[in-house]
């Protein structure tokens, strides 16, 4: 009995040094390998460069879970390989942000209403050589208005919500987001 | 070996992602919290706990969102209960409070929105009190399903919150209280 457990030692440590990089592996992998994360579950329907208000009638209507019910949502599913995306946002008075997802669903850049000048944010993404090139040309008399971000992967989404305090103020925050713009330059 | 090894591993994964508080989560008296989720630099549990739930965090720019899927005395919210929040909520430029069921599914409620915003409660000085149950109630209330669990979001807008959470203690939050139950 007692030689038939030391003799066991072997087997009961590999398996548990297996289970731990098996743990630590799929902990790593899950966010590129989820097929329902919400950046999956977004961009099933949408289509790339364009502004998608998901409340709009003809909207693809996918509510995230626990997504916050007041808080009202455009996508905009951006490929900067060819070239830059400019974002326009036009803010009210009530809470918005800009969140920037990479395919995994990391958040790599945020922002909310505060950061806007005369009710709008503008945000220029393209990767490192894009956004380089648009310095360049950039005049030195003039202050450049607009946010300018650099992307190490050409691929992901940004996510606009507004908050619509009561279920009144849905169709003028809904309004807000289709006047917001999302296009390549 | 291989064999157990991989099950094991699995299963903690899968064990991990469902306790009640995940490694990154923060608890505050009923209400978790995942401070680092929606930042740049995000631990890798509460990134998989968020890629296979399928919402977004809030990034620390935007607040802080608690969940709370138990009472103040750890016992599971269940429909056929009672509660009420009480308490002062901190700063924040907005908050909103919202019913869903254990799955992420907003619940329907025929009285409108399953949930309350800050604009929409009546205040107290700077405490709110909200009762939540089945059946209409008198003052701030929140309808909650007849039966079943349910699991309540409570999300804190533009919120000086969000740098101190690591250092936020319970009597800051609301305390989230059983009145009575359905037997």
């Amino acid at each position: 009995m007692k030689r038939g457990f030391f003799n066991a030692i072997p087997f009961i440590l590999g398996a548990v040094i297996i289970a731990g990089l098996v743990h630590l592996l799929s902990i790593l992998l899950l966010p590129r390998v989820a097929a329902s994360n919400a950046f999956a579950r977004l961009s099933v329907n949408a289509s790339l460069n364009t502004l998608e208000n998901l409340q709009s009638p003809d909207g693809t209507k996918v509510m995230l879970p626990f997504a916050d019910p007041a808080m009202l949502t455009a996508i905009c599913h951006y490929d900067v390989t060819q070239e830059p995306v400019r974002l326009k946002i036009t803010t009210g008075d009530d809470f918005m942000s800009i969140v920037f997802l990479d395919p995994e669903g990391k958040v790599i850049y945020s922002l909310t209403d505060k950061a806007a000048t005369r009710r709008l944010i503008e945000i220029v993404i393209g990767s490192p050589a894009q956004i380089r090139q648009i310095t360049i040309q950039d005049s030195e008399d003039e202050a450049v208005q607009e946010l300018r971000l650099r992307l190490a992967n050409p691929r992901g989404m940004a996510i606009i919500r507004a908050l619509a305090p009561r279920s009144s103020d849905v169709p003028q925050v809904s309004a807000l987001l289709d006047r917001s713009d999302c296009q390549q330059e | 070996m291989l064999l157990v090894g991989l099950a094991g591993g699995l299963f903690a994964t899968w064990h991990i992602l469902s306790a009640s508080k995940p490694p990154g989560a923060i608890k505050y008296g009923s209400w978790v919290v995942w401070p680092a989720a929606g930042s740049s630099n995000p631990d890798p549990y509460s990134l998989a706990y968020f890629a296979r739930r399928g919402d977004i965090p809030l990034a620390p720019v935007e607040g802080l969102a608690f969940f709370a899927s138990r009472d103040s005395d750890d016992a599971v919210l269940e429909g056929r209960c009672t509660y009420e929040i009480t308490g002062a909520f901190p700063p924040a430029r907005a908050w909103t409070l919202f019913v869903f069921q254990a799955d992420g599914r907003v619940i329907s409620s025929p009285a409108g929105r399953p949930g309350f915003t800050s604009v929409e409660t009546i205040l107290e000085g700077a405490v709110t009190r909200i009762a939540l149950s089945a059946s209409p109630q008198t003052g701030n209330w929140l309808q909650i399903p007849p039966a079943g669990q349910f699991i309540l979001a409570l999300r804190f807008y533009d919120t000086p919150l969000s740098a101190v959470a690591s250092v936020l203690d319970d009597a800051r939050l609301p305390a989230l209280r059983r009145v009575g139950c359905l037997s």
